[in-house]
C-alpha cells in the first residue's frame, strides 16, 4: 500500500474537517504515542500528553506554514507537549546537568542488530531523566545541541556531556544483555 | 532529523523512531470529546457576533427614529421663552404631561428666533470667566440658544426626596435646578446628571456639600456638532459628558448636561 501524502488533508484539516482529522489521527497516534512514551514512561500519561498535542495540533493548524511537512510539524508540537508536561510534572528537578567533559565517551563495540522495539524503549526508559531527554531529542529527533541547550535552558556543553553519558549507559545495558545470549551459544 | 552517524544512535532510530504502539485507551473518541469540548466556545462566540450584527441594524433604526420623532417636540415644549422675561413659567414636559394635554407646537421656529433675536451678548468666555470654582467650566461654545431637556425631567424627581440629598433643595443663584441624577452621595464614582434651568449666569450654589462635589467634577464639552442635536440621543446612548445647552450668558435659556467625576 502506498503511503499516503499527509499534506493531502490539511486543506480539510484548515476547514476543521472531522473526517480528515480523524483520519490523521488514525495515521499518526501509534508513532506520537510512541514518542511520547520515550519521554514519559507511563503509559496513561504519555497519551493524555499525545492528545494534547494533538489537540493543539488540530486547533492550531493554521499557523502551519508548510515550510516542513506535516508530520514534522506534529512532532515538533509532541515532543514540546513532553517537555512542557516534564516541567509542570517537576520531574526536570532531578535533572543534575553538570558540565561534566566528554570523557565518558567510549569507544562504540559492535552492536547487535535484533534489539526488538520494546528492549530498546525499556532501555530509553531506563534512562535517567537528563540523559533520556538529550538523547531522544538529538539521536531520534534530530534536534542540534544548540537547540536542546534553548529548550532545556542549559548550555550546549551540557547537552553534549549528557548525551556522551547516556549513550555510555545505553552501551553498557546492551552489551549485558548481549552477555547471556553468548554464553548460552 | 538529522542522521547521525552514531551506529548506537542509528541502532535507536531503526528501532524506535518508525515504530509504533497502541496507546493504552480508545484514542480517537477521546480525541473527538476533547476537540468538541473545544469546539464549542468558538461556534458560541460567532453566534454572539451573528446575533449582535442582526440585531444591531434594527437598534440603530429604531433610534434614528425616535431621534428624529422625539426631539423636535421636546425641543419646541421647553425651549424656554421670549427675551428679557425669567424661565420660571416655562412649562415642563412633565407639567404638560400630567395636565394631560397634548404637546404643543409653538408657531414660530424657537431655535431659530433665539438665534436671531436675542440682545447683545457678552462673550461667552468671559461668563465662564465669572464661574466659581467647581462650576462647569467651559472653554468655548457655539451660541446656538438651544433648549433641550434631558430624559429624566421628563420625570423630574421630587424636590422632597430626602434620598437625593445632594438634589435636596437645590438652589442655583439666578435659576433652578430643575433636576439631579442620580443622587450624589459624596461618592466619586458616581456620574450624576445634572439639569439646571437658570435665569442669570453661573455661579451656582446649592446646598452646603454642593461646591465642594462640584469641585471634584469635571465639566466637558461636547463638540459643536453635538450641541446642534437634541441631547437627549446622546444621553441615551451613554454619553455622559455632553454638554447640551451651550450658552451661558442668556437667562433665559436651559443649562442641561452632564457632570462626570474627575478620575
Amino acid at each position: 500500500m502506498a503511503k499516503p501524502d499527509p499534506n493531502f488533508w490539511l486543506p480539510s484539516l484548515r476547514k476543521q474537517d472531522r473526517k480528515a482529522q480523524h483520519a490523521l489521527f488514525q495515521y499518526y497516534h501509534k508513532r506520537m504515542f510512541s514518542l511520547c512514551h520515550r519521554y514519559i514512561p507511563d503509559p496513561y500519561q504519555a497519551e493524555d500528553v499525545m492528545m494534547a498535542a494533538f489537540l493543539q495540533f488540530f486547533t492550531q493548524i493554521d499557523r502551519f506554514e508548510e515550510r516542513g511537512s506535516l508530520e514534522g510539524w506534529l512532532r515538533r508540537i509532541a515532543v514540546s507537549q513532553c517537555l512542557q508536561f516534564l516541567r509542570k510534572s517537576r520531574s526536570m528537578e532531578v535533572l543534575r546537568f553538570d558540565d561534566a567533559d566528554e570523557s565518558a565517551l567510549v569507544e562504540q563495540p559492535a552492536l547487535p542488530a535484533d534489539l526488538d522495539y520494546d528492549v530498546l524503549l525499556g532501555l530509553v526508559q531506563k534512562l535517567p531523566m537528563g540523559y533520556r531527554m538529550v538523547f531522544n531529542l538529538f539521536a531520534l529527533e534530530g534536534y542540534s545541541h544548540a537547540e536542546i541547550a534553548e529548550e532545556l535552558s542549559i548550555t550546549e556543553g551540557t547537552s553534549r556531556s549528557q548525551l556522551a553519558k547516556a549513550r555510555a549507559l545505553l552501551q553498557t545495558w546492551i552489551s549485558q544483555l548481549e552477555q547471556p545470549k553468548s554464553q548460552s551459544r | 532529523m538529522n542522521a547521525s552517524e552514531n551506529p548506537l544512535d542509528r541502532l535507536f532510530q531503526q528501532g524506535l523512531d518508525h515504530a509504533g504502539t497502541t496507546p493504552p485507551s480508545a484514542g480517537w473518541a477521546q480525541m473527538e470529546a476533547l476537540l468538541d469540548a473545544n469546539a464549542p466556545r468558538k461556534r458560541r462566540r460567532a453566534g454572539v457576533w451573528l446575533w449582535a450584527a442582526s440585531v444591531l441594524p434594527f437598534l440603530l433604526a429604531g433610534l434614528g427614529f425616535w431621534y428624529l420623532q422625539v426631539p423636535s417636540s421636546q425641543v419646541n415644549q421647553s425651549l424656554v421663552s421670549k427675551q428679557g422675561t425669567t424661565p420660571p413659567s416655562t412649562p415642563s414636559i412633565s407639567k404638560m404631561q400630567t395636565n394631560g394635554s397634548k404637546i404643543e407646537k409653538l408657531d414660530r421656529d424657537p431655535v431659530k428666533e433665539a438665534l436671531t433675536d436675542h440682545a447683545p451678548r457678552r462673550p461667552l468666555n468671559s461668563a465662564v470667566k465669572t464661574q466659581k470654582r467647581g462650576v462647569p467650566r467651559v472653554e468655548s461654545m457655539a451660541s446656538i440658544p438651544v433648549s433641550v431637556d434631558m430624559p429624566n425631567m421628563i420625570n423630574p424627581p421630587d424636590p422632597g426626596d430626602r434620598d437625593q440629598d445632594f438634589g435636596q433643595n437645590p438652589k442655583v443663584e439666578g435659576g433652578q435646578i430643575v433636576s439631579i441624577s442620580p443622587e450624589i452621595d459624596g461618592d466619586e464614582s458616581e456620574i450624576a446628571e445634572v439639569i439646571i434651568r437658570r435665569g442669570k449666569p453661573l455661579p451656582v450654589r446649592g446646598p452646603e456639600n454642593m461646591e465642594s462635589e462640584v469641585a471634584k467634577l469635571e465639566w466637558r464639552k461636547a463638540p459643536p456638532a453635538l450641541l446642534q442635536n437634541p441631547p437627549s440621543l446622546f444621553a441615551f446612548l451613554g454619553t455622559r459628558n455632553t454638554l447640551s445647552i451651550p450658552s451661558f450668558h442668556n437667562a433665559r435659556e436651559t443649562v442641561s448636561g452632564l457632570w462626570t467625576p474627575k478620575k
